[in-house]
């Protein structure tokens, strides 16, 4: 038995289409299979109990940044982020003392951290507008 | 590792003799670049992904016997129930 890790594209991405294409979705199922072609035969490996292999992207689980201050980024600026995490803090509990509720927010080519000011107590409430320092 | 991921638009009936019916599933892959993984991502259970965000982002694995041993040549496919 072997496995396969990949990063999930985003649906935009996915589809090559503008985010409003979907904005009357606010749930999207897939099934994932895999073509593994193994001569002499051309295998489409798919689950036999398709629950396993479904895969659910959810509107209320995507966590939507409003606006930063200051409007630029650069190396080693401080940011303040505001964001609306949606219901993705109920899928983070029991954190160990070196985890974090998140860790860090991309924002066109850079990424801004959060590591040295959120901390595994650091509480974000979920459908609202949070801020963090980055 | 990174595949390529793509749509399937077409539509392939189940009965087709390519598919083998052999995979375990998916699952979230437990990060090790990502600290934040909490009680419910603990462990990689290839119990299908429930909560992925439409930005994208989400490490996941597939897992199955037949996966070809050069990575690049396993194809990822994703077939919507939505856009039929």
């Amino acid at each position: 038995m072997g496995s396969i890790s990949f990063r999930l594209p985003s649906i935009t991405s996915l589809f090559n289409l503008p985010a409003a294409s979907f904005d009357h979705l606010t749930v999207m199922n897939f099934i994932v299979s895999v073509h593994a072609p193994d001569e002499p035969s051309m295998n489409i490996l798919s689950c036999g109990n398709e629950a396993k292999c479904k895969l659910v992207y959810q509107r209320d689980y995507t966590p939507t940044i409003f606006f930063i201050s200051p409007r630029v980024t650069y190396f080693e600026s401080l940011t303040e982020v505001w964001f609306n995490p949606q219901n993705t803090m109920t899928l983070i509990e029991d954190l160990d003392g070196d985890e974090l509720p998140f860790i860090n927010a991309k924002i066109g080519g850079n990424q801004i951290d959060f590591e040295d000011r959120v901390n595994s107590e650091t509480v974000f409430s979920n459908c609202n507008l949070n801020t963090a320092l980055g | 590792m990174f595949t390529i991921v793509n749509f399937m638009i077409q539509d392939v009936h189940a009965s087709d003799p390519f598919y083998l019916n052999v995979a375990k599933g998916i699952g979230y892959r437990e990060q090790e670049l990502q600290v934040a993984k909490g009680k419910k991502f603990a462990s990689e259970v290839a119990n299908g992904v429930k909560w992925a965000s439409f930005n994208g982002g989400t490490h996941i694995f597939f897992k199955s016997v037949k996966l070809n041993l050069s990575p690049e040549k396993n194809t990822v496919w994703v077939h919507s129930e939505e856009l039929k």
